[in-house]
């Protein structure tokens, strides 16, 4: 299946219309709501880092979406960044109190989870992120 | 869509889908909470790190006066997420 692939603004706002996005592809394929929650968790999560950590990009934040294997397959690519490999971001402790839990850093912890494969790729200042779910064996 | 509704009652409701782009509103409402309140989840579809956030902020700010959040009436998602975070150890989840 070819992949279908969307820019959004670089801007929080813009969720509204990633989250239409991923809404408008999952029902055309009747994918089961708990999958869809787990993607628009992944997605918001790596689309927040791309605005955050890169507020000044010149382009827009693409999207592509597919289903390949008994699997939907995410990636997100943002241009003209500087290398940040999430795979080997630090380990969030969950197992500090309260005191000492931050704020933030619970974003690509929450993407390791629900994603089945994550995977990260930089070369000549673009950034892809791919990431897996497996459909399971009903798809209801 | 996604309101926050602080009660006279000290009960607080969620609708709707808690994500990034509500945080910072959802932060100012939280904030006008100073005693111990309890969160409706009833009507909430989704949350993110960016919700987790702005509780875990209210959570910690509300403890150190001896107060606290209570979290009630989750969907299956939300609860999951919760899981994840292991924030069922950091709130009482009903």
């Amino acid at each position: 299946m070819k992949m279908l692939k969307k820019k959004f603004k670089r801007s929080i706002e813009e969720l509204k219309s990633v989250f239409r996005f991923i809404d408008d592809f999952t029902q055309k394929h009747e994918i089961r709501k708990s999958v869809v929650q787990d993607v628009s968790l992944a997605v918001e999560e790596i689309f927040t880092n791309m605005v955050k950590y890169n507020p000044d990009g010149p382009s827009e934040v693409e999207m592509g979406l597919t289903i390949e294997n008994n699997a939907i397959r995410i990636e997100m690519t943002d241009r003209e960044v500087d290398p940040f490999d999430i795979t080997k971001a630090e380990v969030y402790d969950l197992n500090r109190s309260v005191e000492d839990r931050p704020i933030g850093r619970l974003g690509i912890y929450f993407v390791k989870n629900v994603m089945d494969q994550l995977k990260y790729d930089h070369q000549n200042e673009q950034t892809v992120i791919t990431m897996i779910k497996n459909l399971g064996e009903t798809n209801v | 869509m996604f309101s926050v509704t602080l009660n006279s009652d000290n009960t607080i409701n969620l609708t709707g889908r808690f994500d990034a782009s509500q945080a910072d509103a959802a932060k100012k409402e939280f904030n006008r909470i100073d005693q111990s309140a309890v969160v409706d989840f009833s009507g909430l579809d989704y949350i993110s790190s960016a919700g987790l956030g702005v509780l875990l902020m209210t959570q910690k700010r509300l403890m150190e006066k001896g107060h606290k959040l209570k979290l009630v009436n989750m969907n299956n998602h939300v609860r999951e997420v919760f899981k994840y975070a292991r924030f069922d150890f950091i709130f009482e989840i009903e």
